[in-house]
């Protein structure tokens, strides 16, 4: 019954605003807010399935490639720096700077180097989230509790039971957490490279209905992207929620 | 005699450490100017100036009127959409945050908007209002709004059950209760949402100038690009790169000094 309840609460405003919108839009005569029956029909018809195929999975291709490659070297090479001090600490101001550098500007010199294609929008998101990984990746790792480590090097463990056992796992919330800054980082650098260079995939797409005033199709991008968006951050949730379950119930006070 | 001794040493080891800043820091500005150069040789591309050429046109561009233009075009729409987030943002935030039951029926709208890529807005932001100030304006608030509501919502929703508990059993007015335990305990997380949406407003407001042409860094940075004017395009990226860290630097700054008292702050000033 509680149960029942709380999805109740929660299902309640969704619906609420989707019928506001839709009773609302149902007679705009207005270009820009087209009727949400429109926009809901336009969407059956494009994205599903040919658009789900042809248009969203070279833009999910991209993401994928790119924010898997940013992540597993922003931590090879975070964890190699961290065990550096001296170089860490010299290289700090630099990979800050590269960090604040809104990762957009680079996009158009990426563009004129590496031309229009897969290549050039692969290393745009690469540029785009690498950053936030490998810096929380050097603090979790300098992070890890002082007595463990000093602990573990009194007792000689080998090096790579090292890393893989206390290293990586004492750091771990820390890299969860620079990894979840890089994938709407990703999601932005794919989006603007497609929008930029209007190639294929949903920023294309929606370039494209712009300049041809399709705003219908426009708004449908808006609406899958969020479903994309939104599906893509409750699976990362899962996977911290699972993989950071001990910090998690450490830090929760006993109730 | 002896008290100044070792307060003279410190002050000569304080001196000496903050030398040592800067030659690092000049080192590594060394290195990072070499391996520009470097990769500008390897790569042999009309897109990626030497480090010369773009010396040149720093000097020839910072003193220019479009410079300055191209940095007001940003700032101003950075600093009126982040205006706006924060009045819509932080009340909202807080109102919901401050009722369970507004947290619960609210999470599924919030997360859905806020994961939907701002950046996916641009062309219907285009259309409505040209590639102006106005639409990079309404662009940055909608980014930026979510952060700061998300993380009001949070921190007036996590006050100190046992400080809350006794405020209400000694009947503290509601107002004392705000001011002193709610606002407060909201404040670290407030700071920090303000951080991020500096951030995102940033990187929001040069996406649009980059995809839509409207005045700003990000356009100057496309334009040079396309113009075969490489080194003038690396001054602007420079540019928005110093405009990251100094917004990152001036919100850190913010956050300490308006938390000195609070835990996270203690522990990293003793650290």
């Amino acid at each position: 019954m509680r149960h029942l309840r709380l999805v109740a609460q929660g299902l309640a405003l969704p619906l609420l605003l989707v019928g506001a919108w839709w009773w609302v839009s149902a007679d705009s005569t207005s270009p820009y807010f087209p009727p949400l029956r429109e926009i809901v029909a336009e969407f059956a018809d494009t994205w599903l399935f040919t658009g789900i195929r042809d248009v969203l999975l070279p833009t999910l291709g991209t993401f994928l490639a790119g924010y898997s490659i940013a992540i597993v070297a922003g931590v090879v090479l975070g964890v190699a720096l961290a065990a550096n001090d001296a170089v860490a600490g010299f290289l700090a101001p630099l990979l800050e700077f590269l960090r604040a550098l809104p990762p957009i500007a680079l996009v158009p010199a990426f563009i004129s180097v590496l031309g229009l294609g897969e290549e050039m929008r692969i290393s745009a998101v690469v540029f785009a989230s690498i950053w936030p990984v490998l810096l929380n990746t050097i603090d979790g790792v300098r992070g890890v509790d002082v007595v463990i480590r000093d602990s573990v090097t009194v007792f000689r463990v080998p090096r790579a039971q090292r890393l893989l056992f206390v290293t990586l796992p004492g750091a771990s919330p820390q890299i969860v957490a620079g990894v979840r800054v890089g994938l709407a980082l990703s999601l932005i650098a794919v989006i603007v490279t497609e929008m930029v260079t209007s190639a294929d995939g949903v920023g294309a797409f929606s370039r494209s209905a712009q300049l041809s005033f399709d705003l219908p199709a426009m708004w449908t991008a808006i609406i899958l992207m969020g479903f994309v968006g939104y599906t893509l951050n409750l699976l990362f949730d899962r996977l911290e929620k699972r993989t950071l379950r001990w910090h998690l119930r450490m830090r929760e006070p006993a109730s | 005699m002896a008290l100044t001794q070792p307060h003279r040493g410190r002050a000569a080891e304080h001196g000496a450490a903050l030398v040592s800043v800067a030659v690092r820091r000049i080192g590594l500005l060394v290195l990072a100017l070499a391996g520009w150069e470097l990769l500008a040789r390897i790569l042999d591309s009309r897109a990626v100036p030497a480090v010369a050429p773009a010396f040149d046109a720093l000097v020839s561009t910072v003193p220019s009127g479009p410079f300055w233009a191209a940095l007001g075009g940003t700032l101003q729409s950075w600093g009126l959409g982040m205006l706006l987030a924060a009045g819509i943002g932080l009340p909202l935030g807080l109102l919901i945050g401050s009722s369970p039951l507004a947290m619960r029926a609210t999470r599924g709208v919030v997360e859905f908007l806020r994961t939907v890529p701002a950046i996916m807005l641009v062309p219907l932001a285009v259309l409505l209002f040209g590639a102006t100030v106005e639409m990079k304006v309404v662009l940055i608030t909608l980014s930026a709004v979510w952060p700061l509501l998300v993380h009001a919502a949070y921190g007036i929703g996590h006050v100190d059950a046992v400080a809350r508990d006794s405020m209400r059993a000694f009947r503290l007015r509601r107002r004392d209760r705000v001011v002193f335990l709610y606002l407060p305990s909201a404040l670290p997380l407030v700071a920090t949402g303000l951080r991020v949406a500096a951030t995102v407003a940033l990187l929001i407001s040069i996406g649009a100038e980059i995809v839509t042409s409207a005045p700003g860094i990000g356009y100057e940075i496309a334009l040079g690009q396309a113009n075969n004017a490489a080194p003038r395009s690396f001054v602007y990226v420079l540019l928005s790169g110093l405009l990251g860290v100094g917004i990152n630097l001036g919100f850190g700054a913010l956050e300490r000094r308006v938390l000195f008292w609070h835990a996270s702050q203690r522990a990293r000033s003793t650290a």
